[in-house]
């Protein structure tokens, strides 16, 4: 549904005006905030992009013509689009909010179906924003995805995770037995062995510890032999 | 090749072209080969002889019929078995869907020999890999930890993040992503809490979309102010 989850201003000096049109639109799923001037709209819109905006005309201060102005100067009817809710009736007053860039204009009183339905139309028609990086210039990001230690040896160790690794690179990982064994400090790398899905979903990759010393490695199974008998890989 | 790396590999392909031409390229390379055009035969003989390596055609008999087989070959051989399908190269969706559901590998079809050949010596010799050092259970209470993975983000939209990354993440996976991007968009130090919902995968590299929590309120904002400053400056 357009309406659902859209986040609408409503711009009205009169708080009975807000109230309809923000129970009209809660009841379909809209997020609505309030503010009562158009000081208050521009400052909303300082820190969010609702959208929609849903304004009357006449109001203290700013008038509506000054909010369809200030909006169209920085976003097109396509990314913010403005319904107009006015007790004004004349055509010249319709004409100059709409080749101002307001979309829409509804005369109070209004129908809520008629409301609803022209707000309907509005978000459908509205530009979903996005932005698309150049093949090369595409930025990082990092995620931290839990695993599982399944089971491990002096040189390598089978962790779970809802991700298949990609074989033969470097590994990031961290886990409590790794520290308590001394192995967190040592590079750990993928191994070329396919990553098998287990029942529970979950993809089980081998990893291989890089430059265990043979100190290290006799530390690691006496550790590991208080556990329980060795494990079929 | 040397042949003892490849002792037995099973082919299921409804295209009796395909399954004549990997027969004589097997034979020529010495390797034993069994070709099926039904899938009961295929299930019958996997459970009589095990073999080194599958072939499957991922649309044998229609859209959802590679995927059971697929699927029964897990539940009769188990999850180590390589099991390598083949498949159409626009069809990158269904790919990605395969390895979700047990696959290791794939092909596009029309075949590359060598491709094809590099990847079943590869799994073979993953198979030869023979340790002789036994793998312990690590202790339930002794097992959690976390890894660290990087992603390039393709593009941004008011629903989620679609990002590039070698490895597959399953779909249905909640994770927080991180990084320049996010502390620009939410404020330092803050993540994107996104799902993935789907991936598709191109010349080993997975194309994966997250969608953003519907209920989080913050961050919708937060992007799509972003989105509309990209396309216009805020003048305030």
């Amino acid at each position: 549904m357009a309406v659902l989850n859209k986040e609408i201003l409503v711009v009205d000096d009169d708080p009975e005006a807000r109230t309809l049109v923000r129970r009209a639109l809660e009841s379909l799923g809209s997020l609505v905030i309030e503010v009562d001037s158009v000081a208050g709209a521009r400052e909303h819109l300082k820190q969010s992009l609702p959208h929609a905006i849903v304004t009357d005309l006449n109001m203290p201060g700013e008038d509506g013509f000054a909010l369809i102005e200030a909006v169209r100067a920085i976003r097109s009817k396509k990314a913010l689009p403005i319904m107009v809710l006015s007790a004004k009736k004349d055509k010249a007053d319709i004409f100059r909010a709409t080749s101002m860039g307001a979309d829409e204009y509804l005369t109070k009183p209004f129908a809520v179906s008629q409301l609803l339905q022209k707000l309907k139309r509005m978000l459908k028609d509205r530009d979903f924003l996005k932005t698309t990086f150049p093949v090369g210039q595409e930025p990082s990001l990092e995620v931290v995805v839990p695993i599982n230690v399944r089971s491990l040896n002096e040189i390598s160790s089978v962790i779970e995770s809802r991700v298949k690794l990609a074989p033969g690179g470097a590994v990031e990982v961290e886990a409590s037995i790794f520290r308590d064994l001394g192995l967190s400090d040592l590079p750990k790398k993928r191994t070329h062995s396919p990553g098998v899905l287990t029942e529970g979903g979950a993809y089980a990759n081998l990893i291989a510890f890089v430059g265990v010393s043979e100190s290290l490695a006799q530390s690691v199974r006496k550790s590991v032999r208080t556990w329980v008998k060795p494990d079929a890989k | 090749m040397r042949s003892d790396l490849l002792p037995l590999i099973y082919l299921v392909d409804d295209d009796p072209e395909f399954r004549d031409l990997m027969a004589a390229v097997f034979k020529k390379r010495k390797v034993e080969f069994v070709g099926f055009d039904n899938p009961a035969d295929f299930l019958k003989r996997l459970r009589e002889k095990r073999p080194t390596l599958c072939l499957v055609d991922l649309h044998f008999g229609g859209v959802s019929s590679g995927y059971q087989l697929v699927q029964a070959v897990r539940n009769v051989l188990g999850p180590e078995l390589p099991l390598i399908v083949t498949s159409s190269t626009s069809d990158t969706h269904s790919v990605s869907h395969a390895m979700e559901i047990g696959a290791t590998d794939f092909v596009i079809k029309p075949v590359d020999l060598d491709i094809l050949f590099t990847k079943l010596e590869y799994y073979s010799n993953a198979l030869k890999q023979d340790s002789s050092f036994n793998f312990f259970p690590v202790p339930e209470d002794r097992a959690a930890g976390r890894m660290r993975l990087g992603l390039k983000v393709r593009e941004i939209d008011e629903l989620g993040i679609t990002f590039r990354t070698p490895h597959l993440f399953v779909k249905g996976t909640f994770m927080k992503v991180t990084g320049p991007l996010a502390d620009e968009i939410l404020g330092a130090g803050e993540s994107f809490p996104v799902t993935i919902t789907s991936s598709s995968v191109e010349d080993g590299i997975y194309t994966a979309f997250g969608e953003f929590e519907s209920v989080n309120e913050k961050v919708l904002q937060l992007t799509r102010l972003w989105l509309g400053k990209q396309k216009a400056p805020d003048a305030g």
